[in-house]
């Protein structure tokens, strides 16, 4: 008995003095801005703990997608995650405020939510155990479509593309009167190539990585949605570095955030001028067209709010966006 | 005594509940998204989230399947001489075969019962009112299912089976302990158990768990990391299609579909002096196509083939080894499996690896017809001779089946519905055809017939998930990374790399199934591919193509296991029978390695 609690105690001050090492799951792929930033934040973290603290990047979705690295959190085999609002709103469901179309129309309507929601998004965090370290903008979604979209009539005889396993999406569409055909993300080129689907809304950095320019090659130039990026880490892992790095590690992330949130910007705007040399072409609105979006979502509001997200967060987003529109 | 009738009466309810319950799943699984389809056509939603549905439909057969696949002795192992046959004395390797897998099967158990209680802490909801959690129960309820069939079936006597449970308990308390964590030797000892157990006859996914579950849990990792993993690839999108082909394929089996495709193969090819052999060929490509490559093919259309030749005087060793080459033939053409899987799990378009397969699966016919056809004129044959009457009358009586590749085809090129629908509707398609107009099949054979395809199913699937749960360890321990570092700085040529490739892949499909082979191996050289410039297209169909031929390298290839079975013949009789075959095969993987435009034309 004598050598097992000998034995347990020589493996725990073992256990100690072992450098802190946090896997971090990405979707970001090698070479992306995104992982560029990691990169960064592993080399400064390793730096500013001394060697203690060291990060083990894995990027371009190799341990599955958002859900996954979230159910990987909680069983352990991670310790942390840069997600996108896909991954944050399963682990606090404030955050599919952000997926409202049409919202939010520059950076700052973003800002002003993400303040107003940041303690309780945080709290709810907490409440499971994971820290949020780190959240900001990270591109704006647009329409894609293989034949102009310029009015949301446009879009009733359209097939809409939308991820396969996302259910709450497809019945909004649906109710709205859209026809939406749900694939995997892998299907969304060969499903534009066989007609399967013709319209679908990303981010201008996705577009550009499955190529789908080639085939939808018509962009409609209205921010249609927000993408938010963030990092999260499990509240044991986090509280096992010590306290005394805690200050330095999160200014480095401050610094990173900064710089990060003006890269992220002139991606999206490189990703655009990239397609359009292979032909993709932008349409922008005028204004009555632009009234004729804001009388659909005006239409899509009620059909969203207590479905996809929740009556009351609908109302604040409203509320705060309205506040900010009115000075 | 009462006790006992208690007992069996209990477990013959369940045993019923088990194959009623395949059985609604499976209906679930064909309607579903053919009702999804018609309301498209539409504009209509009728069932919310019925991918989503359809989706863990895929979870539960492959766990309903696995427990049918225990229950009946059919969990696919490498021997083949099942274990779990009641034995009456203690073998010891067997015994440690058994020991073995009954430990796996209740670590995995424990495993998913972990990761159920977590999703159930964190509920979300995968469609109306089904919480995650619901749909998850059958993970850790399947192993326990499959660990009270493996301890029942193990031996007759009670206290033989008891044996099983003290090592069982033995090594509980160590994995609880965490003494014996980190410590190599362990890993190793466990490893090598698992490879004298897999020798015995345990079944595969017990190996590969086995191993999955040493390396987490010497890296202090939760051993829920498995069945999270075998959760995320079997509920991926396009997996639903592989139960549903199969399906399509038992029905076919089942019916008398082989004897008149013969008639019309033989009708319009039979005049060709050694035309036989080539009608062998493109019947069993035909028909591995259709039925996905689930190695159904050797099985339906062996009894009827191998007197065919016998009679038209050619020898045995020869109509042999055609049969059993022809049976993986048609495996890179569409609705292959190997396919489906191989997209999956690289995360590419599986229509794309479809479309990159026809060309190299026609060379491969076209190949081996040419070996069957001279072969064929140098043994003394009878020839048939050409009637056009007969040859149109022929095609007319098969036309409702000469039909469903040309669905197929339509269902990935028409852009009317994606592979799940497509696959559905090639389900209910058949079903109408072999009940309704050619009236093969009576609705009553039904329950049995889907009852067998969920035993095979489940075997495969279980493979699959499990296998996720291995690799899982291995990009968490970062090995493709490091392995990609190795090669580039080893191996500076793309056809020396392509080479190292064409002999690792041929030395892994001796060793490890299909299934297992795609999960497991797909990640490592995937980035190797990207590093080496080779279309990931391409990388998809070498792949295929060598694992097609693993699928007759001895010992483990499928199609040898299936025509040993089936013939009732010796394994090393069937290897001599093969060979020549094997070495045409093989010069056709060389082609489609070297000459990427066999693949990518279609593609560009």
């Amino acid at each position: 008995m004598k050598r097992i609690i000998l034995i347990i105690l020589i493996a725990s001050t073992f256990l100690h003095a072992r450098k802190i090492v946090i896997k971090v799951a990405t979707l970001a792929p090698e070479g992306t801005a995104w992982h560029d930033i990691l990169i960064d934040l592993s080399q400064k973290w390793k730096k500013a703990s001394n060697g203690e603290v060291q990060l083990r990047i894995y990027p371009g979705g190799i341990l599955g997608d958002e859900r996954d690295m979230v159910r990987k959190m909680r069983i352990g085999q991670i310790q942390a995650a840069a997600l996108s609002t896909e991954g944050l709103s399963e682990l606090a469901p404030e955050f599919s405020a952000f997926f409202l179309p049409l919202a939010y129309q520059n950076f700052e309507d973003v800002n002003n939510v993400l303040i107003e929601f940041l303690p309780s998004l945080s709290k709810s965090m907490e409440d499971q155990g994971i820290k949020l370290l780190y959240v900001s903008d990270l591109s704006w979604a647009y329409w894609f479509s293989t034949v102009p979209v310029k009015v949301p009539a446009d879009l009733v005889d359209k097939k809409i593309f939308t991820w396969a396993g996302n259910y709450e999406y497809e019945k909004v569409y649906r109710q709205a009167g859209y026809t939406v055909v749900p694939l995997p993300g892998t299907e969304l080129l060969s499903g534009l190539q066989t007609g399967l689907i013709n319209t679908f809304s990303t981010v201008p950095l996705y577009a550009l990585a499955r190529q789908t320019f080639g085939i939808a090659n018509h962009m409609l130039d209205m921010k249609w949605g927000v993408l938010l990026a963030g990092v999260v880490i499990d509240k044991k892992t986090w509280d096992r570095i010590p306290k005394k790095y805690h200050p330095k590690l999160i200014q480095i992330l401050e610094e990173i955030k900064k710089k990060q949130v003006i890269v992220n910007r002139e991606s999206e705007i490189e990703a655009i001028e990239a397609m359009k040399k292979y032909g993709l072409q932008v349409h922008s609105l005028n204004i009555k067209e632009k009234q004729e979006w804001m009388n659909e979502v005006e239409r899509l509001g009620p059909i969203m709010r207590g479905n996809t997200l929740k009556n009351e967060t609908f109302d604040r987003v409203m509320r705060i966006l309205k506040i900010t529109t009115n000075q | 005594m009462a006790g006992w009738q208690n007992f069996s009466r209990l477990a013959s309810r369940i045993k019923w509940a088990e194959d009623a319950l395949a059985l609604v799943i499976f209906a679930a699984m064909s309607f579903l998204p053919v009702i999804e389809t018609i309301a498209r056509v539409f504009g209509e939603n009728i069932i919310p989230a019925s991918q989503a549905i359809v989706q863990h439909c895929t979870l539960w057969i492959g766990f309903i399947g696995a427990v049918l696949a225990a229950r009946r002795n059919k969990l696919l192992a490498l021997t083949r001489q099942p274990i779990f046959n009641q034995e009456m004395n203690l073998h010891i390797g067997r015994w440690i075969a058994k020991t073995t897998s009954l430990l796996v099967v209740i670590s995995l158990a424990w495993g998913s019962y972990y990761l159920l209680t977590i999703e159930y802490k964190f509920p979300f909801l995968i469609a109306p009112l089904i919480p995650r959690w619901a749909a998850m129960v059958i993970m850790p309820l399947g192993f326990v299912m499959i660990a009270v069939q493996i301890y029942m079936k193990s031996y007759k006597n009670h206290l033989h089976r008891l044996t099983l449970i003290i090592p069982s308990a033995i090594f509980t308390t160590f994995a609880f302990t965490e003494i014996l964590n980190n410590t190599i030797h362990i890993v190793w000892f466990g490893m090598l158990i698992i490879f004298i157990s897999l020798i015995y006859g345990a079944p595969i996914f017990t190996g590969l768990g086995g191993v999955a579950i040493l390396l987490f849990w010497n890296d202090y990792t939760s051993i829920s990391a498995i069945p999270s993993e075998a959760y995320r690839i079997v509920v991926a999108p396009t997996l639903p299609t592989i139960p549903l082909f199969t399906l399509a394929g038992y029905l076919l089996a089942e019916s008398n579909a082989s004897a008149r495709l013969v008639n019309v193969f033989r009708s319009l090819f039979g005049w060709i002096p050694g035309g036989t052999p080539v009608i062998v060929v493109l019947l069993c490509s035909f028909f591995t196509a259709l039925t996905g490559g689930s190695g159904v093919t050797i099985l339906a259309l062996g009894g009827l083939l191998l007197p065919l030749l016998l009679k038209e005087g050619y020898n045995k060793k020869f109509a042999l080894g055609l049969i059993t080459v022809s049976g993986s033939i048609g495996l890179l053409l569409p609705p292959s499996l190997p396919a489906i899987i191989y997209g999956v799990r690289a995360g590419i378009s599986v229509k794309k690896v479809f479309i990159a397969g026809i060309m190299p699966g026609m060379l491969l016919i076209i190949l081996i017809s040419i070996w069957a056809f001279i072969q064929g004129r140098n043994q003394k044959v009878k020839i048939h001779s050409f009637d056009l009457k007969t040859a149109f009358r022929d095609c007319l009586e098969t036309g409702w089946e000469l039909m469903i590749p040309i669905l197929i085809l339509l269902g990935v090129f028409g852009g009317y519905t994606n592979l799940v629908e497509t696959a559905a509707i090639i389900v209910l398609y058949v079903f109408i055809i072999e009940i309704f107009i050619y009236k093969d099949i009576k609705l009553k054979q039904l329950p049995s017939i889907i009852v067998d395809c969920s035993t095979l199913i489940g075997g495969v699937l279980i493979i699959i998930g499990i296998a996720m749960g291995l690799t899982s360890y291995l990009v968490d321990a970062q090995i493709p990374m490091q392995l990609l570092t190795w090669v580039k700085a080893t191996i500076s040529s793309k056809y020396i790399f392509l080479l190292l490739l064409n002999i690792f892949l041929l030395i892994a499909g001796c060793l490890m199934d299909i299934f297992s082979a795609i999960i497991v191996i797909v990640p490592l050289i995937k980035p190797l591919g990207a590093h080496f410039g080779i279309e990931p297209f391409h990388l998809a169909i070498i792949f295929i193509a060598n694992m097609e031929l693993g699928f007759l390298t001895p010992p483990v290839g499928m199609n040898l296991f299936l025509a040993a079975y089936r013939f009732n013949e010796d394994m090393p009789n069937i290897y001599k029978s093969i060979f020549p075959f094997f070495i045409v095969k093989l010069f056709a993987v060389v082609l489609i390695t070297y000459l990427p435009i066999i693949t990518l034309g279609l593609l560009h």
